[in-house]
Order: C-alpha cells, then sequence, then structure tokens
C-alpha cells in the first residue's frame, strides 16, 4: 500500500460561495484511522470545510487529496464513491418518506448493497427497526439524527464527516451516536468530526484542530489544551496562557 | 343535455388532468412552473399533423412518432436549459421557460406558417355509451388519461426512479449528500412531463381539429390553474382539479355564454388562491 492510503491532506485551500470566500488557506493533514475534532466559533467556516471536501462548495484554490487522488473540484457523487461519508449539519433527510425508503435512497447509490445492510443499521439504532414505516419527518431530532448516520453507516466509508452530530439531542441519544463514531472509529475509520459540545469533542477526539476565520490555527492532542485555552484561542486567536510542550501551532 | 354536458367535461377535464400532470411533475422535482408546458402540448399536435400530412402516416403511427420527437426536442432543451434550474431562484426559472415559450410559439411558426392547420385524423366515429352517442376519440381520451395516472401513482410511490423524483423534490441536498444524479432525476423527469403534454395534445387534435403555432398559450395558464387548485405537486389533486375544471367550462359555456368558457380557470385560480391556497384537495398529498 502506498504511504497516502487513507490519508487526507488538505493543502492552502481556498473556498466559500460564488465570490465570497470563506476558507482562505487552510491547511490540515488527517492520517488514516484518525479521530480529529475540528473546533472553532460561529461562523469560522468548520460547515464549508467540510462541505468543501465533500465537493459542495467552489474551490478557487489549494488542493484537497484523499488516499492519493486529489478529489478537490470533483462531485460530490464521485467522492463518495471514494469511501467517503458526509453528514452535514442540521437535518438531512427525505421528511416525506418512510425510514425503509430513506436507507434505500442511501443504498441505492451503492453497487451491491443488499437488505441485509439494512438490517446492519437496524442493529447500531434499534430505535430506527421500530420506526422504519414512519416517515423521517415524524421522527424525534434524535431519531432522524441517528437515521441520517445510519444512512452514512449503508455506505461503510473509510471516512467520515459529521457536522454537530450533538445539536438538540438528549444526552441518552448523544451518548448513542458518539458510541457508533467510536465504534467505526475502532474499526479504522477516520473521523473528522465538528463539535460545538467542545468537552464532548475533547472527550472522544484524538486530535483538535482549530478553525478561525477560515484557517486552521492551532492542533494538538485534547491533552495539551485546556477549556480556557480554546475559548482564547476561539476569540482572539492566541493561546493566552503558557502552554506546555507538546502544543505546536501550526500558522 | 346536462349528462351530455358532463360527459363534455369530463372529455375536457381529461384533457387538462393530462397535460397539467405533466407540469406537475416537472413542478414537483425542480420547484419552477414550466410556463413552456402548453408548447409541447402544441408541438406533439404539430408532430402529428406533420407525420400524418407529409409523411403520409396514419394517426395511430403518428402518435409514437409525435411522442419521440417531443422527447428528442425536451431532451436537448432539458439537457442546455432546464437541468440549471434545480437551484436557481423562482424568477430565473419563470424568465427561462417564458423565454422557450417564445422560441418554441415562433418555431412553429416559422416551421408550418402562421395560419391554422386543418388535423385530418383520429377516430370520430360515434360510440353508444350509457345512451349517448359519443365519439370514440373522446372515450379514448378517458381511457387512456386514467391510464396514466395509474401508471404515474405506481411510478411515483413505488418504482426506484419515483422514489428518486420524491427524494430530488423532498430535499436537493440531502441527494447531493447521498450521491444521487439529480440532474438525469430532472432531465427524465422533464422528458416525462414534457411528453405527457405532446401526448395530451395528439389525443386531443383529432376533436379541436384545429392546430396553431399560440395554441399552447390557453393550455400552459390552464395547466397552472389546474395545479394550483390540485394543490401544487399532487398527482390525484391534479386529476381531480382538471376534470373540475372540464366540467365548470362545459357548464358555464351552456348556461352563462361560451364567451365566458376561457375565463372560467381564471375565476377558479382566483377563488382558490383567495380562500384556499394550498388547493381544494388533501394538502398532504405532495409527494
Ligand atoms: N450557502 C451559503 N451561502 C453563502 N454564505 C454562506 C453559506 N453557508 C455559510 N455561509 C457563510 O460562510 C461563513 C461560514 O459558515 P459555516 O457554516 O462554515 O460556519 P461554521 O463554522 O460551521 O459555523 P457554526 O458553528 O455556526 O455552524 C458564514 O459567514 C456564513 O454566513
Ligand atoms: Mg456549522
Amino acid at each position: 500500500m502506498p504511504d497516502d492510503a487513507n490519508v487526507l491532506a488538505i493543502e492552502g485551500l481556498r473556498a466559500g460561495y460564488g465570490a465570497l470566500e470563506i476558507l482562505f488557506g487552510t491547511d490540515l493533514l488527517v492520517a488514516p484511522g484518525e479521530f480529529v475534532a475540528l473546533m472553532g466559533p460561529n461562523g469560522a467556516g468548520k460547515s464549508t470545510l467540510l462541505k468543501t471536501i465533500f465537493g459542495m462548495t467552489a474551490v478557487t484554490g489549494g488542493s484537497i487529496v484523499w488516499n492519493g487522488e486529489r478529489i478537490s473540484g470533483r462531485k460530490p457523487r464521485d467522492i463518495r464513491r471514494r469511501g467517503i461519508a458526509f453528514v452535514p449539519q442540521g437535518r438531512c433527510n427525505f421528511p416525506l418518506m418512510s425510514v425503509d425508503e430513506n436507507l434505500d435512497m442511501a443504498s441505492c447509490t451503492i453497487p451491491g448493497t443488499r437488505r441485509a445492510d439494512r438490517d446492519f443499521v437496524f442493529d447500531l439504532f434499534p430505535i430506527l427497526r421500530e420506526r422504519r414505516r414512519y416517515p423521517a419527518g415524524y421522527l424525534s431530532g434524535g431519531e432522524q439524527q441517528m437515521l441520517e448516520m445510519g444512512m452514512a453507516m449503508l455506505q461503510r466509508p473509510r471516512l467520515l464527516l459529521i457536522d454537530e452530530p450533538s445539536v438538540g439531542l438528549s444526552p441518552q441519544a448523544i451518548h448513542q451516536v458518539f458510541a457508533e463514531m467510536l465504534r467505526i472509529n475502532a474499526e479504522g475509520c477516520t473521523v473528522l468530526l465538528v463539535e460545538q459540545n467542545t468537552r464532548k469533542a475533547m472527550e472522544v477526539a484524538k486530535r483538535v484542530a482549530v478553525l478561525r476565520l477560515g484557517q486552521v490555527i492551532w492542533t494538538g492532542p485534547p491533552s495539551a489544551i485546556t477549556h480556557q485555552q480554546l475559548g482564547s484561542l476561539f476569540m482572539t486567536g492566541r493561546l493566552d496562557m503558557a502552554p506546555d510542550d507538546t502544543v505546536f501551532p501550526t500558522v | 343535455m346536462l349528462q351530455n354536458l358532463l360527459t363534455d367535461g369530463l372529455v375536457i377535464g381529461s384533457v387538462y388532468a393530462l397535460v397539467s400532470v405533466g407540469m406537475t411533475v416537472i413542478l414537483g422535482v425542480l420547484g419552477q412552473i414550466n410556463f413552456a408546458h402548453g408548447e409541447y402540448y402544441m408541438a406533439g399536435a404539430f408532430a402529428a399533423w406533420w407525420a400524418i400530412d407529409r409523411l403520409g402516416l396514419s394517426y395511430i403511427e403518428s402518435i409514437p412518432l409525435a411522442i419521440l420527437i417531443v422527447a428528442v426536442l425536451s431532451l436537448v432543451i432539458g439537457y442546455v436549459v432546464m437541468q440549471r434550474l434545480v437551484d436557481v431562484s423562482f424568477d430565473a426559472g419563470i424568465i427561462a421557460t417564458l423565454g422557450i415559450s417564445l422560441l418554441l410559439q415562433n418555431g412553429a411558426t416559422l416551421l408550418f406558417g402562421g395560419t391554422y392547420q386543418v388535423f385530418d385524423g383520429g377516430w370520430l366515429a360515434p360510440m353508444r355509451v350509457l345512451g349517448e352517442d359519443i365519439a370514440q376519440q373522446r372515450i379514448l381520451i378517458v381511457l387512456v388519461t386514467l391510464a396514466v395516472f395509474g401508471a404515474l401513482e405506481w411510478l411515483v410511490r413505488k418504482s426506484s426512479f419515483g422514489k428518486q423524483m420524491r427524494a430530488v423534490a423532498q430535499n436537493v441536498e440531502c441527494c447531493h449528500v447521498l450521491g444521487l444524479d439529480v440532474r438525469r432525476v430532472v432531465l427524465i423527469t422533464f422528458i416525462l412531463g414534457t411528453t405527457l403534454a405532446a401526448l395530451s395534445g395528439v389525443m386531443t387534435a383529432p376533436i379541436t381539429m384545429n392546430i396553431y403555432g399560440a395554441m399552447g398559450e390557453a393550455i400552459t395558464l390552464k395547466s397552472f390553474a389546474v395545479i394550483v387548485m390540485g394543490g401544487m405537486g399532487s398527482i390525484g389533486g391534479t386529476l381531480l382539479a382538471g376534470w373540475v375544471l372540464g366540467i365548470m367550462e362545459s357548464l358555464v359555456a351552456a348556461y352563462v355564454g361560451l364567451q365566458f368558457r376561457d375565463a372560467v380557470a381564471f375565476t377558479l385560480l382566483v377563488l382558490v388562491l383567495m380562500w384556499r391556497p394550498s388547493g381544494f384537495f388533501n394538502t398532504k398529498a405532495r409527494y
């Protein structure tokens, strides 16, 4: 296997919406099997970065390389075929279609998915099996989040991009969703998580990356940074308190 | 007399339903009103006329040929224009489809002249149904409409492509996230919708007998009224609304005056928008 197998390398990425640039030279290197929590203040461009990796915004510069292949500029469909799954922020399902039909839609674009794979999703989130004939729009927020995650899991991704899965969820549902991320990560799937719940994110992630004004300004293991330091990074872009030796700024 | 009017209304209503449901499916996946819709109805009628008059084909042979011609035409228009309308604003869609409407109308006038052409085809011999003499072509229109609506319900509810149509209608962004080929779904749905209009045009031409380049204009506006009454996106609602419009027109023409016939659609449209903007029928039926 080449060295860059399942490596996600983002270099000098510039992207945004139409003429509006949101990412100004973002750099991020994610190793195979890593669990990275991407954090930052509102509007920093976290969701934009995930959308851009998945081919849903206009790239104006820099590159995204996955698995040794440049994927920037490709369509979401092609990116998904390369083993990347995306669970966006907010609701992303077909509200008037049943849970079953939603899962059908998720699998109809992946050749070789069978009914058995659906049982695999139901085993991960048993509540979905009970609700399989309900329209997705009638499910609770937590159930919808599980459905959306199940839709991503159907494709057996090697890289999961997941954006704020804990918003509006009960502690119980948050626990289930995070347990599932840890499980697939343990099976070798790389996870890039955007999360406002910094406490929870720092519990599960092996590494933290801080995005501010469209650039990654700090990255390191959760143990290398305190919550105060994180807060000050969000607000001023600087670590006000003296960091310990393991902290290495990237910019 | 009344029974006569009702059957008449049902036949005309079926024509409206058939052409309008094409607009309904296009609205569903694209979120745009196809203001050139009547032009595909006109194109279907002209293509069949051309096949009969110039190629010497029989009516029955002209039907599939006309549909094929309109399918190819809308493949081109769909590819060049309609596919791009998925994520543009509603007013851009209006301008684009109105532009296409002008192109097609004037194209037909250029090709076939500005005068009426006489459509010579169809089965006009009467048939006795429930004690009434009705032209076979009229009965055929109702039967074809029922068959088409049955097939469409099945397509949208049960088939894999129908699920994709509903998916695009409900959440385009989610379709991208799941890697669905949104443009392909839009293109195929557009061709489906325009060929339904063409089918309606071919089936109706033997009854109206005169065809001309601008004949689609009134059809577009009436289709718009029908889909608003039907609940903007409901297939079953479109059928009922088509029938309601057809029957009302035929009653108004007989009891109020022929000149008020074309005002019925717009009066109904205004009334519906005032009192029940979600349409006459079940608002949840939208796919
Ligand atoms: N579709 C869009 N079109 C134009 N601008 C957008 C769009 N989506 C986001 N933006 C802008 O891009 C900037 C970054 O947004 P983004 O959603 O990436 O932030 P975020 O870091 O995910 O914030 P949050 O924590 O609030 O989710 C914001 O200023 C936002 O207004
Ligand atoms: Mg966000």
